[in-house]
């Protein structure tokens, strides 16, 4: 062993001042920068995705016109009902979610965050991600529309499941599912750091019983919950998805401050 | 002098089994403490509970005068990096001394280059394509620059090449000189890391079996070599804890101090009376055998820990 030095003597005067509370970046800030310092997994995968998607639509849109037996303007009006927005993110959000708590936490727990901090800090990390996809939705709208649908026909945020063309509504569609996907995916990271694989089958159960349970009650009662959603049915969609997110975030906290963290 | 962690029958009950047994011990501000013990010993789960990440099931835990768990003042001065941290997905080391230094008051951003350069970290790798030895050295690196108050080392060493371990310890020691803080350290490697530690606290089966400063401990008990009988016959009637023979020699660890008395016996029989080191006397508390401690009291006891020893 190459130490020659002497021992310090325990309990010999130190020369260390009293240390400052003081944290050199905000107790939140440091968690929402946290989120956002590897910008490839936030920013860039999610527009490499929708990137693709528009890439693989014009594909599409291009092989259809060369070979199926249908005018550009009904191919343009069946494009409509694409869906591949709606879904070509969820997906990664909802992974994106899982590993806030199940990577990212232990680490700034071992560096002293507190689990309120690293909450907080999280919920205002995904709502900054949901805004981001919500704008870069409507931008990519606004661009689809400004292009003819990308030059060719192919409508990808033109599309009757995420708004038919409004702006407001393709960004509370996009701000909502993305919302409900990172919130959902925390929370069965926290279930799983809980209660570990067994917690997660029974809150995956327990989730569709009580879905179940609601959708017969309303049935039974004669009403049709569907009817609700005329008029303003996007905003209405969109409100479902936040209060998913709210719930999803309120149980993560309830099940998150007695969880052990890091094991 | 202040205690800067301290336990009162501090106990963790995962479901069937105690990983913490009514432990109570303090460590002073400003020292190195070595926290021992086999594995499933309970060491990570005290430091786990230290570090508000884990909660106790009785018992209490103060780190700086407060209970750790959710105290933001507290945690604001701990680093803790566990023998398998996690990282955030996809991070590389370049990632942490990005994200380190906003955690911590104290961080260094000119040492970490420098460790980071010592244990040859490449920057861009991501952090999951990481040999065993260079995860040890990522958290080595966070747990040295940031110079928190409190740090927990959680088997530092593991994959670290001797030339590396060599290292860790220098700048350990070289570093604590310069900004002194309170080092928990659980390790195997008690003959490597004895010359750090100025405390030790052993634990076995969730029991705390060892508390005390090394200097205290080491002088506790004392060792005689040389042929078996005349060990045997100097030994007398004292108290016996470690028995090691290879073919008629024999080395025993004594409790206690030697008197003139043994001395005078040593010298008659041509025996060596020397310091018990950290590792012999950890070993002497039953620690490396397993089971209960290997303290003598009947000669059939002796007899089968000689023939344990033999064997070993």
């Amino acid at each position: 062993m190459s130490i020659t030095q002497p021992r310090p003597v325990a309990g010999a005067p130190s020369a260390q001042p009293t240390l400052p509370t003081q944290r050199p970046v905000g107790a939140l800030m440091k968690i929402v920068r946290l989120h956002f310092a590897d910008p490839m997994r936030m920013i860039g995968v999610p527009l490499f995705i929708f990137g693709s998607i528009i890439v693989l639509c014009i594909v599409v849109m291009g092989l259809l016109r060369s070979f199926a037996p249908a005018s550009p303007a009904e191919l343009t009006e069946g494009f409509g009902y694409n869906q591949a927005t709606l879904w070509c993110f969820a997906g990664y959000f909802v992974s994106i979610g899982v590993m806030a708590y199940s990577r990212t936490m232990p680490f700034a727990l071992g560096m002293g965050s507190t689990r309120r901090q690293y909450f907080v800090g999280t919920c205002l990390a995904l709502l900054l991600e949901s805004v981001f996809i919500g704008v870069t939705m409507t931008v990519l709208l606004a661009l689809e529309k400004a292009t003819g649908h990308w030059f060719n026909g192919a409508r990808v945020f033109d599309v009757v499941a995420i708004g038919n063309g409004s702006y407001s509504s393709t960004f509370l569609m996009g701000f909502g599912l993305s919302a409900a996907m990172l919130f959902i995916g925390a929370m069965f990271a926290v279930v799983f750091l809980r209660w570990n694989q067994k917690g997660v089958i029974a809150v995956i159960f327990g989730t569709v019983a009580v879905l179940l349970a609601l959708i017969w009650l309303l049935l039974a009662a004669g009403v049709n919950p569907f009817g609700w959603f005329e008029g303003a049915t996007f905003a209405k969609i969109a409100l479902i998805m936040i209060l998913v997110a709210l719930i999803s975030a309120t149980g993560s906290w309830l099940m998150l401050r007695r969880a052990p963290v890091g094991r | 002098m202040s205690l800067a962690i301290e336990t009162t029958d501090l106990t963790k009950v995962y479901r069937h089994t105690a990983a913490l047994d009514h432990v109570s011990l303090g460590i002073e501000k400003n020292t190195i403490c070595g926290l021992l013990g086999r594995n499933g010993a309970g060491k990570t789960t005290l430091m786990s509970i230290l570090a508000g990440q884990e909660l106790k099931t009785s018992g209490q835990a103060r780190v700086l005068g407060a209970d750790p768990f959710e105290n933001a003042a507290v945690l604001a001065q701990l680093s803790f990096a566990r023998e398998n941290q996690k990282y955030p997905e996809e991070f590389k080391v370049s990632h942490v001394l990005r994200t380190a230094p906003w955690f911590y008051a104290g961080w260094d951003a000119g040492f970490a280059r420098r460790l980071i350069g010592e244990f040859r970290l490449p920057l861009k790798t991501p952090i999951k394509k990481l040999s065993r030895g260079q995860l040890s050295a990522v958290a080595i690196v966070v747990g040295l620059a940031s110079r928190a108050p409190v740090t927990f080392f959680d088997e530092p060493y593991l994959g670290l090449d001797a030339t590396a371990r060599g290292i860790f310890y220098d700048l350990l020691l070289q570093d604590y000189m310069e900004h002194p803080r309170t080092i928990l350290m659980s390790t195997h490697l008690i003959d490597e890391a004895a010359n750090l530690l100025e405390h030790v606290v052993v634990l076995q089966d969730g029991r705390k079996i060892l508390d005390s400063s090394v200097e205290e401990a080491t002088a506790s008990a004392f060792t005689l070599s040389g042929t078996a009988t005349a060990v045997a016959e100097a030994t007398g009637p004292r108290k016996v804890l470690r028995t090691q023979a290879l073919g008629g020699l024999r080395s025993v660890t004594i409790a206690g101090i030697p008197d003139e008395r043994l001395y005078a016996d040593a010298r008659a029989g041509g025996l060596e009376v020397g310091p018990v080191s950290l590792q012999e006397l950890v070993a002497a508390h039953g620690l490396l055998e397993g089971g209960e401690p290997a303290a003598v009291a009947h000669p059939a006891e002796k007899d089968q820990t000689e023939a344990k020893e033999a064997l070993r």
